[in-house]
């Protein structure tokens, strides 16, 4: 072949390959199209016998789903569009599901002990959850829960006892994912139906949070419930790896892809992408339609990780209500969007590592081990800076306990805030501990505060960079901020090898701090701190059986003794901007919840 | 030409394997992914207990061998985190990546070339200068940037064309330009040069004497000859497009390849970001391959060398 031959014949075979490529790109992939909603045949389940969780065949063959049309009621609006950075992994099956902005759980599922937010306060409520009582029996040792009749899921079956003994079973066990629910599952001695609408399940010790980890006003879904009959009835897929026995996990796969007849909250899965975008169909016979009258058909939950983008489609008209943070409320206010805070959303928490150690790994001492040391070190933080770095007061609030305890948590009381800014008071505590203006502090060497960026940690090497500022300035230390990465970070932690230094960082905060404060500082060997009159608090915090009152003053109790003892601190939380639309006149979202919460409180101008 | 394609071939299988060590043992460089799935109360027995349930106490060599038996039978494995087959999430996320860099390749092509044609044959002109400073931009402006820029004005302001996400054809707009700007950028120069070296060429200026009209001068002699490397490129380009799509992606909430391994490397998914990076790979080899052997097929010089 020529040179010339190969000059007239190269474009060919190139232009060929370039025309394929766009043609296997544009049209072996498939249209670019929003998928179909699943048709009738795709949502109905097959009729493999199912088996109740006794064993006995049930009776009861859940039934194709049929698509209803659409009720619209006056007012309401046919298609209300969210966007979210991110949420957890998607799956509706709680033993796998993961993360804590986890909208997708709340618009489909409805939680064994409900919840509600009234007069400033989140309760459990006998109201709005599947169970509509629940009693600690058996000398404090067992949680019996009355099933309220009449729940459908979205198959029209009722939701029955057998349905919470899956749930129970299956959910609640050393496989599941979380590993707060391990931990629960580890302390069930005992599981039963105690009758045609009662389930009880017994613990090893009293669990008094249990009520709370398995209700609404938690941050996980370990409450959730999918109807036993139809997991049954789903085809064997594939084997999920890591997960026993083989024939239950099975079933796991096959129910992710198509979870919606076995769901029974206020909205049904139409379509699931996933990281992409879920769309759901408002369920009419959701049980509490009435009080919780959502006014929109259909809700479109988008994954958009770009700020800038979802802005964008904010002032665009494309969407309803945005996860923002506080460097674009001014831009999304400037283009007639409104924020709206979601409060108590994310805590501080100034992390001591090994404050009940003398020495750390070196043999040196360690300076907070002394409880004037961390007191200075409080006092010392203007917490007023802090709160301007933030945005002001609707942004950052000074006040909670570091996710442990919080204003609208169980606990909690005024007292239990912050240390106010007092660089006089911080200076003695210094002199009166050996080191004043820092002279002899740390034996002479640089006192690093370490922390991480990224998704869920707004700002934080700027706020680390202003406690040391703090730290330098009032007490003389010799502060030093070390931004890390998380994984990394943990893995000195967790080592011990940053025993006596502190870390910043933020975490979802909590209603119930009762696992936290056990986690933390009530187990020995915890890289926290393991104080044995904390420990005591809060072992008796977590057994304590009682009213809501005789609780709340038990955990306050434990609460004070860890304030008291000052290992971790914090100089307040974050309430979560939320950019909305010209359309949304009202919504009033629940403390503590790190997602879009009380979607049902939305008022919207047609 | 069948011994030069063998080579090429298995050369492309030894870089995918070395990609693969590469990529498995990086991600075990930087840390203990149990850690990454624990709480802040998490204590050390239930950390041991995380790292037996997903393997991670056997030593990283076991590992990597049971990974590599698995890959070679199409088994990509699980997620830690969504726990869904990766094969199947691989499935869903091509597709998209695919369609936006062909896309992409397309709106940098029909620009690319007839701009860099335009320069060449009004070299030194206004026009020259004009596509000189378009290349200038499409080459430094960031990506991410770029993709902002358009969405803020062509979505926000004057709401013509939606800003994120896929649906139809309007959809493929604003991220097929953001993706494009650089290839865009590379084949007008590229057109303009292999242009300006074909115009030069005693058969073009024989074909002038001739008396031939201009037009078919440029277009029928000129630019066949000029567009051979100009094509070559384009083959890489897509290559490219597809692995340099991640900006794209995410800004654009675009659910391709790219944002699915971000997402992945963010949460720690060691199992997708093996699958991403060893698609993405084989992507790239791929084509690299099928031009390689296409040129040679095509240009003997090529397979003697």
């Amino acid at each position: 072949m020529t040179t010339k031959f190969a000059a007239r014949m190269l474009p060919l075979p190139l232009l060929a390959a370039a025309a394929a490529l766009l043609l296997l790109a544009g049209t072996a992939c498939g249209g670019a199209g929003e998928p179909a909603a699943p048709s009738a045949e795709n949502t109905a389940p097959a009729t493999t016998a199912p088996q109740t969780a006794g064993g006995a065949a049930a009776t009861a063959v859940p039934s194709p789903t049929e698509a209803p049309a659409m009720q619209m009621e006056s007012g309401d609006i046919e298609k209300f569009t969210v966007m979210v950075t991110t949420q957890g992994n998607e799956l509706f099956n709680s033993k796998y599901a993961a993360g804590e902005n986890n909208l997708w759980h709340r618009l489909a599922q409805v939680w064994l002990v409900g919840g509600s937010f009234s007069e400033g306060s989140l309760i459990l409520d006998p109201e709005t959850g599947i169970a509509n009582k629940w009693e600690i029996v058996d000398d404090g040792l067992a949680w019996e829960f009355t099933i309220r009749p009449g729940i459908q899921f979205h198959n029209g079956e009722v939701l029955d006892v057998d349905d919470i003994h899956f749930k129970a079973t299956w959910a609640i066990s050393e496989e599941s994912s979380g590993v707060s629910t391990v931990r629960i599952a580890r302390e069930i001695t005992n599981r039963e139906i105690t009758g045609p609408d009662t389930y009880k399940i017994t613990f090893k010790e009293p669990l008094a949070f249990f009520g709370a980890a398995v209700s609404e006003v938690d941050n996980t879904a370990i409450g959730t419930v999918i109807s036993w009959d139809y997991w049954t009835s789903l085809p064997l897929g594939q084997t999920i790896e890591n997960c026993t026995p083989v024939d239950v996990c099975q079933q796991a796969e096959a129910f992710e892809e198509n979870p919606d007849p076995g769901l029974p909250g206020p909205f049904k899965v139409v379509s699931h992408r996933y990281e992409e975008e879920i769309l759901y169909e408002r369920f009419e016979d959701y049980f509490l339609r009435q009080e919780r009258p959502y006014p929109f058909s259909q809700i479109s939950l988008r994954v958009v990780p770009e700020l800038s983008t979802r802005v964008a489609a904010l002032q665009a008209g494309e969407v309803d209500i945005i996860e923002a943070d506080n460097t674009v409320v001014g831009q999304i206010q400037d283009a007639g969007g409104r924020i709206v805070y979601a409060p108590e959303s994310v805590h501080i928490w100034i992390n001591a590592n090994g404050c009940d150690r003398e020495t750390d790994n070196d043999g040196l001492p360690i300076m907070c081990h002394d409880l004037r040391v961390r007191q200075a070190l409080d006092y010392a933080i203007d917490k007023t800076k802090i709160q301007a770095l933030y945005g002001g007061s609707n942004a950052f609030e000074i006040d909670g306990m570091h996710g442990i305890g919080s204003p609208s948590g169980l606990g909690f009381e005024p007292d239990l805030g912050p240390l106010p800014y007092d660089p006089d008071k911080a200076q003695q505590l210094m002199a009166d501990a050996g080191y004043p203006g820092g002279a002899g502090f740390n034996e002479g060497r640089v006192f690093p505060i370490h922390t991480w960026t990224g998704a869920g940690a707004p700002l934080t090497v700027e706020l680390s960079t202003l406690i040391c500022q703090n730290w330098k300035e009032v007490l003389g230390i010799d502060c030093e901020v070390n931004v890390g990465e998380e994984v990394s970070l943990k893995e000195v932690q967790y080592a011990g090898e940053i025993a006596g230094q502190y870390l910043v960082r933020t975490n979802e905060n909590t209603y119930d701090g009762g696992r936290r404060m056990l986690g933390r500082y009530a187990r020995e060997g915890a890289y926290i701190a393991y104080d044995q009159d904390i420990a005591a608090k809060v072992l008796a915090a977590g057994a304590m059986i009682g009213t809501q009152a005789e609780r709340h003053q038990a955990y306050y109790e434990a609460l004070r003794t860890i304030h008291d003892k000052h290992y971790d601190f914090t100089p307040g939380f974050l309430n979560q901007p939320y950019g909305v639309s010209d359309r949304v006149t009202g919504w009033t979202p629940w403390p503590l919840a790190p997602y879009m919460s009380a979607l049902w409180t939305v008022e919207v101008d047609q | 030409m069948l011994r030069f394609a063998t080579a090429r071939i298995a050369q492309s299988i030894i870089t995918l394997i070395v990609l693969s060590m590469v990529v498995f043992f990086g991600a075990e460089l930087t840390g203990d992914i149990a850690l990454a799935m624990a709480t802040p109360d998490t204590t050390k027995a239930e950390l041991e207990e995380i790292r037996r349930k997903f393997g991670l106490d056997r030593p990283a060599y076991e590992r990597y061998g049971r990974y590599l038996f698995n890959l070679v039978q199409g088994d990509l494995g699980v997620s830690g985190t969504s726990r869904r087959q990766v094969s199947e999430m691989m499935a869903e996320r091509i597709p998209p990546t695919l369609q936006l860099a062909a896309v992409g390749l397309f709106i940098a092509m029909i620009l690319g070339i007839p701009l860099g044609v335009l320069a060449a044959v009004k070299r030194n002109t206004i026009f020259d200068q004009l596509s000189k400073l378009l290349a200038i931009i499409g080459m430094s402006a960031p990506q991410f940037w770029v993709a902002i820029m358009l969405i803020m004005f062509f979505g926000a302001q004057l709401k013509w064309l939606p800003t994120y996400g896929r649906g139809g054809i309007d959809h493929y707009i604003l991220p097929g330009i953001a993706i494009s700007l650089f290839v865009m950028a590379g084949f007008m120069r590229l057109t303009r040069s292999s242009m300006l070296e074909v115009l030069d060429s005693e058969f073009v200026k024989f074909a002038r004497i001739k008396g031939l009209q201009e037009r078919l001068v440029i277009f029928k002699h000129a630019l066949k000859n000029a567009i051979i490397p100009v094509l070559t490129f384009g083959g890489v380009s897509f290559a490219g497009l597809l692995n340099g799509a991640i900006v794209v992606e995410v800004v654009f909430a675009w659910p391709g390849l790219g944002r699915l391994m971000l997402d992945a490397i963010r949460e720690r998914d060691t199992v997708v970001i093996m699958a991403t990076i060893l698609t993405s790979g084989f992507l790239y080899i791929f084509l690299s391959t099928v031009v390689d052997i296409l040129y040679a097929y095509v240009d003997p010089r090529i397979r003697y060398q």
